[in-house]
């Protein structure tokens, strides 16, 4: 069973992850919708993937990457992060790549989403280019 | 054929001799005569010049004059009229005497004949004409040569001088008597009259030029430029002598009078003001003197002018002082003086004087140049590079001047306190410092304006030049300076970001909504296939919010749109506070509910209704209340309408995170958002503001600090009782 925290400020989004996940039972979802609450179950549970929204109220989930990225015991924990934003690839620019981290933009189509977090989770090897 | 009449005059007192001649002159065939009779000489002679005869006819014998006397008369008081005596046989001895004493002819009475008389009346015509053809051009020859600058000597082959001219006796000072009394061998010295071969021998009839030295009478001698020729005259041999000074005593002369004459002109026609000074007193003033001083010539030489009268009082000292220089025999500098004209105007010049010999004293020459133009030019150059300067040093832009090496030769105030600043903050940019960077080495080589951005700190706050460089040349081309002109474009890259950040934000105000839609959409599509209700209400519920959602931000982002116009309030409307209110916290009811939040709407029915359009009346309480909501994570919202004075007073009240003390005046500001991260546009409080304002209304935002949540007041105007 893998745990995958939902960092969003978006009610609706939760819905949708929800019948996202619906037909997955290896996956288990943990909802945070601040980076406040993100930060406190990354604190306290165990989680193998974060789905993390990135313009959010009060606090950007900008603030919550760099929190992972430069947090000597989060980064160590080496948590694989999807970015779910509206704004994509093209407005993400400035975000470095590396191999624990996908980006993904809202509209998604359910099983294009679902591929990213297998890659990520280590259940399929992601295709080479 | 015949041709002129010949008018002839008679002049005969005895009747049967006269009837005789004009009887003759009438059997002429080819020539008419016109024959006046007259008895006595006086009458006669008095209409001569009247009637103008070719020829008289005289008999000597008269009532009023005898004999050669009659002939003496006659030709003194007209010499130019030929005269024909008609004489006896026995008086030869007078007829000849006659021709001696200027008639042209004698007939002797016994003999007359009409041929003989018509004859000898047009000969003495014809000779008497000849005659004073001649004397006119002997005349006219002699003026030339008494008027020629060169002395002419006219002499025989044994060196007797027979006709000079007047120079000749100018330049040896003989008169002219004494001259014609002596030999050439006493006035030309060069050739050896005695040993040598005689001089008809060796020049030829073509003049030729030999040096030559002349004595004077009183024995000094002077080289002359001599051109000799020789002729035959009447089988008299003679030699024709010109000689011409050529001592330097005379080319003196001449240099000197010359060179006088030149000076005269130069000096008239010279701009500068020149003058002499002599014993303290004008002796030459040239006509610049007079037009620019003003006096005439007579008032400045007369005994009373004094110089020092038309000196500026600033300048007499010096003036007096080098004066007195001169007077000692020394020499001066040139010196700027003010003189003053006749009407009193100061005249700046330029004076420079120097000793010289004028009339064989001692004076001063001095020489003006005027410089009250330049001087006026001058000043005025100076006031404008003045104003240029003073346009320079408080341009807000920095402008440094560096020479070819780079070290700065002129900073504004601008781009002294920019250095200052850099230096304080940590380094002078690279761009702005002394010495060449490669940008500067590109410039000179290529001599074109470059312009580049250079960032740096200004006391902790980056800012953001713009810096315009360029060569500046002289009038060859040269360069001689480096210019660069830095621009302070902070405010522009700030409203550049703004931008950005407004397009990126505004992108996901209208993307989100419609992100979630098509999300929802998805879902409810797989739910209809698992027949899953729930879900499909789920799904409808996503869909409706973000609908909502969707047309909140259009209507917000149109508002801007708007607010860049000019807001139109419609009159005579109304809405209901309580009602709007409601309405807002049930679409966003979702979102109260997540955070659980409270929520009290609090109006009395005296204050629910206010004279503005609903849709703006939406605007303003959705945009508060939804601000409050971003902010606020437990306790509640608020909403309370009272009545103040004349206005009604609504607050939304949250107990959110409150806003720090420093933003409290920014959150109008169009844009504005506490972290550039945040979602919304940053429109919302600022179009609230717009609205209110369009209705006389105000509004402000107040808060007790961090934590201690927020207080939106709206001030409204209150429904007219009508």
């Amino acid at each position: 069973m893998k745990r995958v925290l939902i960092v969003d400020d978006d009610i609706n989004m939760h819905v949708i992850y929800q019948d996202t996940f619906a037909e997955r039972s290896d996956i288990q979802i943990v909802s945070a919708y601040s980076v406040a609450k993100a930060l406190e179950y990354l604190g306290k549970e165990i989680i193998d993937l974060i789905v993390l929204d990135i313009i959010m109220e009060p606090i950007s989930g900008s603030y919550l990457y760099l929190k992972l990225t430069q947090d000597k015991t989060i980064r160590e924990k080496k948590i694989p992060i999807i970015i779910s934003s509206v704004l994509g690839d093209k407005g993400l620019k400035h975000i470095k790549k590396s191999q624990f981290l996908a980006i993904i933009e809202k509209p998604f189509e359910r099983d294009a989403f679902l591929l990213k977090v297998d890659q990520l989770l280590g259940n399929v090897q992601p295709r080479k280019k | 054929m015949k041709t002129k009449i010949i008018s002839v005059f008679l002049i005969e007192d005895n009747p049967a001799e006269s009837r005789l001649v004009a009887e003759m002159l009438q059997q002429s065939q080819t020539q008419h005569f016109e024959l006046i009779r007259f008895e006595n000489l006086f009458p006669a002679l008095e209409q001569v010049s009247k009637l103008k005869p070719d020829v008289i006819l005289l008999d000597l014998g008269l009532g009023d004059s005898q004999g050669i006397e009659t002939l003496r008369k006659a030709v003194k008081k007209i010499p130019h009229i030929p005269i024909v005596v008609l004489t006896m046989l026995i008086d030869e001895a007078i007829s000849l005497q006659a021709l001696q004493e200027g008639a042209q002819d004698y007939l002797i009475k016994a003999q007359l004949s009409a041929p003989l008389l018509m004859r000898s009346l047009m000969y003495a015509i014809e000779r008497k004409q000849t005659e004073i053809r001649l004397k006119d051009s002997e005349e006219r020859f002699k003026n030339l040569v008494e008027r020629l600058s060169d002395a002419l000597f006219l002499y025989d082959e044994k060196g007797r001088i027979v006709q000079i001219n007047h120079e000749a006796c100018l330049s040896l000072g003989y008169s002219r008597d004494e001259l014609l009394s002596l030999t050439i061998d006493k006035i030309e010295t060069y050739y050896d009259y005695t040993n040598l071969p005689p001089l008809w021998d060796i020049v030829a009839l073509k003049p030729m030029t030999v040096p030559g030295i002349h004595r004077r009478k009183d024995g000094s001698l002077f080289p002359v430029e001599l051109k000799i020729c020789r002729f035959m005259y009447q089988d008299q041999k003679l030699i024709l002598l010109q000689a011409r000074d050529v001592s330097t005593r005379k080319k003196v002369e001449q240099a000197l009078l010359e060179s006088e004459s030149k000076f005269r002109s130069l000096s008239e026609l010279s701009a500068n003001l020149i003058f002499i000074i002599r014993d303290g007193q004008v002796v030459y003033v040239n006509k610049q003197c007079e037009e620019k001083m003003g006096y005439t010539k007579e008032e400045f030489l007369s005994s009373s002018f004094d110089f020092f009268s038309i000196v500026a009082p600033e300048s007499v000292k010096l003036l007096k002082e080098n004066y007195e220089k001169h007077l000692q025999g020394k020499t001066t500098a040139s010196v700027e003086y003010v003189f003053l004209n006749k009407a009193g105007q100061r005249v700046n010049v330029i004076l420079s004087t120097r000793l010289m010999q004028y009339d064989g004293a001692q004076a001063i020459c001095g020489v003006m140049t005027d410089i009250t133009e330049r001087k006026q030019i001058e000043d005025a150059l100076k006031k404008s590079e003045f104003k240029l300067r003073a346009l320079i040093e408080n341009d807000p832009e920095a402008i440094f001047l560096r020479d070819r090496k780079g070290f700065y030769v002129l900073l504004n105030k601008r781009a002294q306190e920019l250095l200052v600043a850099a230096t304080v903050s940590g380094k002078i940019p690279q761009e702005l410092s002394q010495g060449l960077s490669k940008v500067d080495r590109k410039i000179m080589r290529l001599r074109k304006c470059m312009v580049i951005q250079e960032m740096f700190s200004q006391y902790g706050e980056e800012s953001f030049f713009e810096v315009s460089k360029y060569p500046v040349f002289d009038d060859e081309g040269k360069i001689i300076f480096l210019c660069s002109i830095c621009r302070d474009i902070t405010e522009k890259i700030k409203l550049e970001k703004v931008k950005d950040a407004l397009i990126r934000d505004v992108s996901h105000e209208l993307k989100t909504p419609i992100a979630m839609m098509q999300m929802a959409y998805d879902m409810a599509e797989r739910a209809i296939k698992q027949g899953s209700m729930e879900r499909i209400k789920q799904s409808q519920l996503i869909a409706s919010r973000n609908l909502e959602r969707m047309h909140h931000n259009v209507n917000n982002i149109l508002d801007m749109f708007v607010l860049m116009g000019k807001r139109h309030v419609k009159p005579h409307t109304s809405s209901s506070i309580k009602k709007v209110a409601r309405k807002v916290f049930t679409t966003l009811g979702y979102l109260i509910e997540k955070k659980k939040l409270k929520t009290k709407i609090d109006i009395p029915r005296s204050v629910d209704k206010v004279p503005l359009n609903e849709k703006d009346l939406h605007t303003i309480m959705y945009n508060t209340i939804d601000n409050a909501l971003k902010f606020t994570e437990q306790g509640g919202i608020y909403v309370t309408a009272r009545l103040k004075r004349e206005h009604v007073c609504l607050k939304i009240r949250d107990t959110g995170f409150g806003i720090p003390s420093q933003d409290v005046n920014k959150v109008f500001d169009r844009f504005y958002k506490r972290n550039a991260a945040l979602a919304g546009t940053g429109l919302g409080l600022s179009i609230c503001k717009e609205i209110v304002t369009a209705y006389q209304g105000s509004i402000k935002i107040t808060s007790a600090g961090e934590g201690k949540g927020t207080v939106v007041s709206v001030s409204l105007p209150k429904m007219d009782k009508r």
